[in-house]
């Protein structure tokens, strides 16, 4: 079991109201329960004069709460970024800055880390008193990546320290949160949280959800091509560019050995295109290589479990202390 | 605390191979009275290939392993092992005793003589002709591709200074193209004869899908050998076929128009036009790669400076 001296809470606030008090409390009373000190890290992404008086009321107070605020807002990734980076604690909670799940269910997200490095809390609708089935994104996204994970935009996470350490979200990252730590080599699982506020349905404008669809590709290239783009690029503009050459050769063939015309139809011009297209897409694709050799250095491959040096005479058995032994990765 | 010597080895799924490997490493580094480490990087195994790591003697020679939280690949467990080593001459080879530890001596006889990349050569390899044919098509193309003629990229066993080799980028499955991304720095490169024992244990770890994956890294490789010596030069090329193929269609719609009712010419002018925006499209495409440059030249100057060092160098590789 691992030991925890120090609870962290990131709770990333998008929205400017003061209600962000009742929720902390009863966050406070429950984490509270387990007798360890508890730090509640407050972003506010952009300036929000409601909650940031309210929190600065409850920080006066003596409460545990370090308020941080962006001067414009960067979104939700970049808000949760810099709250793991404050994060001081063992394990580090992520949490809605109003109560979307009963807060009396954490405590069994955080026995559930015994066994995890991330403990995503799955949204159960409580009316109904069943899971709800998995949402077309997570179907979705469940056969790209073999994974089978039912909730992956729940807000509410645990993790240990490491992962809040190693992560680094941008833009609609946090959505996919567990699926980057999945590609870092964390071990996920999902508890089940009965769920006080379910996320509205948003109101759609087009028979597909156009968002979802590119936050999909975004995902699914960003995990599986983000070193080697040319692999994704490639592909495609080859076989575009193999399509137009073999259309243009039959073409002209066509038009030189059988005299079959050219002029009064658009074919030529179509196969040219596709040519164009090819072309421009293994261009942007190398281009995109460019920039990963430009950055090889800076990012890394591979994320190192533990190390054994020759000195070491003991070793950890057990994945769970290996905290004692072993050296973790360098940040 | 440095070495003279370290042996990298990455190990994915080798429960069988481990001991035999640490023992025949072990007996071949005894006698050459260096200071050596074993570096055994552990890529993600789903056997009980660290159990057996953690079994084996960690001293004399010094054996550090290195797990990963995941499988990441080869070419990373190689960077891996790269990045943690502390010798002055580091040595890679493959996990699955298909090369043999006692040719080791001969590759740092090799370093001795000047050489900074030494690339050994299955000359007499003990696969399935299947694995072998595909395998000489692609050194051969490799050869032409990257201008770094080397009969056998395949071979893990290979040695480095490593100057040399800690400053190379090396990343997704680069690990065969090392002598190529080597050749960025300008070394010495020698290529020496080495054993090579059929697989005892364990199971090959290629498939068929490497022949895209090849074809693919090759083109990437090439760009960006030639980015990093004159920026752009590859997109003026595409700009300058483009433009030229435009103005010939330009001028051959012109024609019709002179010859022909006015309706003949449109399909020329439309592919003029199409090839003039590639053109154009490839020429903002070099300003990109341009910018690109001009952020990331500092990062090239470990390259730059080992070029410096040693002016006499050539990239031609030497059969000893």
């Amino acid at each position: 079991m691992m030991r925890i001296e120090l609870i962290s809470v990131v709770v990333p606030v998008t929205q400017d109201n003061g209600d962000v008090v009742s929720a902390y409390h009863s966050y406070r009373r429950v984490l509270g329960r387990y007798g360890k000190p508890v730090e509640f890290i407050y972003v506010l992404d952009g300036p929000m004069p409601q909650a940031a008086q309210a929190l600065r009321a409850l920080k006066n107070g003596g409460e545990p709460v370090e308020i941080l605020s962006f001067a414009t807002p960067f979104g939700e990734s970049a808000a949760l970024t810099v709250g793991f980076r404050h994060a001081a604690g063992d394990v580090v909670f992520t949490l809605t800055p109003r109560i979307e799940v009963a807060p009396d269910a954490l405590p069994a997200l955080l026995d559930a880390l015994a066994t995890a490095d991330l403990v995503v809390g799955r949204r159960v609708a409580t009316n109904r008193g069943q899971p709800q089935k998995p949402r077309k994104f997570e179907r979705t996204i469940n056969v790209l990546f073999g994974t089978s994970l039912q909730d992956i935009r729940s807000r509410v996470r645990v993790m240990r320290a490491e992962v809040a350490k190693e992560l680094t979200v941008y833009g609609n990252q946090y959505q996919f949160l567990p699926l980057l730590a999945l590609a870092q080599g964390f071990a996920v699982t999902e508890v089940d949280l009965p769920s006080t506020r379910m996320p509205p349905r948003l109101q759609r404008f087009l028979p597909v959800d156009v968002s979802l669809l590119l936050d999909v590709v975004t995902v699914y290239f960003l995990l599986r091509f983000l070193k080697k783009p040319f692999r994704f690029f490639g592909g495609f503009g080859f076989a575009v560019l193999a399509l137009g050459a073999v259309f243009t050769t039959y073409l002209v063939l066509a038009r030189l050995v059988f005299g079959i015309p050219l002029v009064d139809r658009p074919a030529l011009v179509l196969s040219t295109l596709m040519v164009v297209l090819g072309i421009q897409i293994i261009s942007v694709g190398l281009i995109g290589e460019i920039v990963a050799f430009t950055y090889a250095k800076d990012i890394r491959d591979y994320r190192v479990d533990r190390i054994v040096e020759p000195t070491t005479v003991e070793l950890a058995e057990e994945k769970g202390d290996t905290a004692v032994q072993s050296t973790l990765t360098k940040a | 605390m440095r070495c003279d010597l370290s042996i990298i080895v990455p190990l994915y799924n080798e429960e069988e191979n481990v001991h035999l490997l640490h023992a025949a490493i072990c007996a071949a580094v005894q006698s050459l009275g260096l200071h050596t480490e074993i570096v055994f990087v552990d890529d993600g195994s789903r056997d009980r290939t660290f159990e057996r790591c953690l079994a084996l003697p960690r001293t004399d020679p010094t054996l550090r392993v290195i797990k990963f939280r995941r499988n990441a690949g080869q070419t990373a467990a190689m960077v891996a092992g790269i990045d943690h080593a502390r010798g002055d001459i580091l040595i890679t080879m493959d996990g699955d005793l298909q090369n043999d530890p006692r040719d080791i001596p001969l590759f740092l006889e090799k370093i001795r003589e000047g050489y900074d990349l030494v690339v050994g050569w299955r000359h007499d390899r003990q696969d399935h002709w299947s694995r072998v044919l595909p395998s000489k098509v692609a050194n051969w193309l490799i050869g032409k591709v990257t201008g770094v003629p080397i009969k056998d990229n395949g071979c893990s066993l290979k040695a480095y200074r490593a100057e040399l080799i800690k400053n190379i980028p090396l990343y997704n499955e680069m690990h065969r193209f090392i002598p190529a991304m080597a050749s960025l720095a300008a070394p010495r490169i020698a290529q020496i004869k080495v054993r090579h024992h059929p697989r005892r244990f364990g199971k090959s770890k290629y498939g068929f899908s490497r022949i895209y994956k090849v074809f693919v890294d090759l083109l990437t490789i090439r760009t960006i050998l030639s980015f990093s010596r004159r920026p752009g030069t590859w997109l003026g090329i595409v700009a300058g076929l483009a433009g030229g193929g435009s103005t010939i269609c330009l001028l051959l719609s012109l024609w019709l128009l002179a010859m022909e009712p006015l309706r003949h010419s449109v399909v020329f002018t439309s592919i003029s036009v199409l090839l003039g925006s590639l053109s154009i499209f490839a020429l903002f495409l070099a300003l990109l790669s341009q910018l690109i440059y001009g952020t990331a030249v500092k990062r090239f100057r470990p390259f730059l400076l080992m070029s410096v060092r040693a002016p006499e160098t050539s990239t031609r590789p030497s059969l000893g």
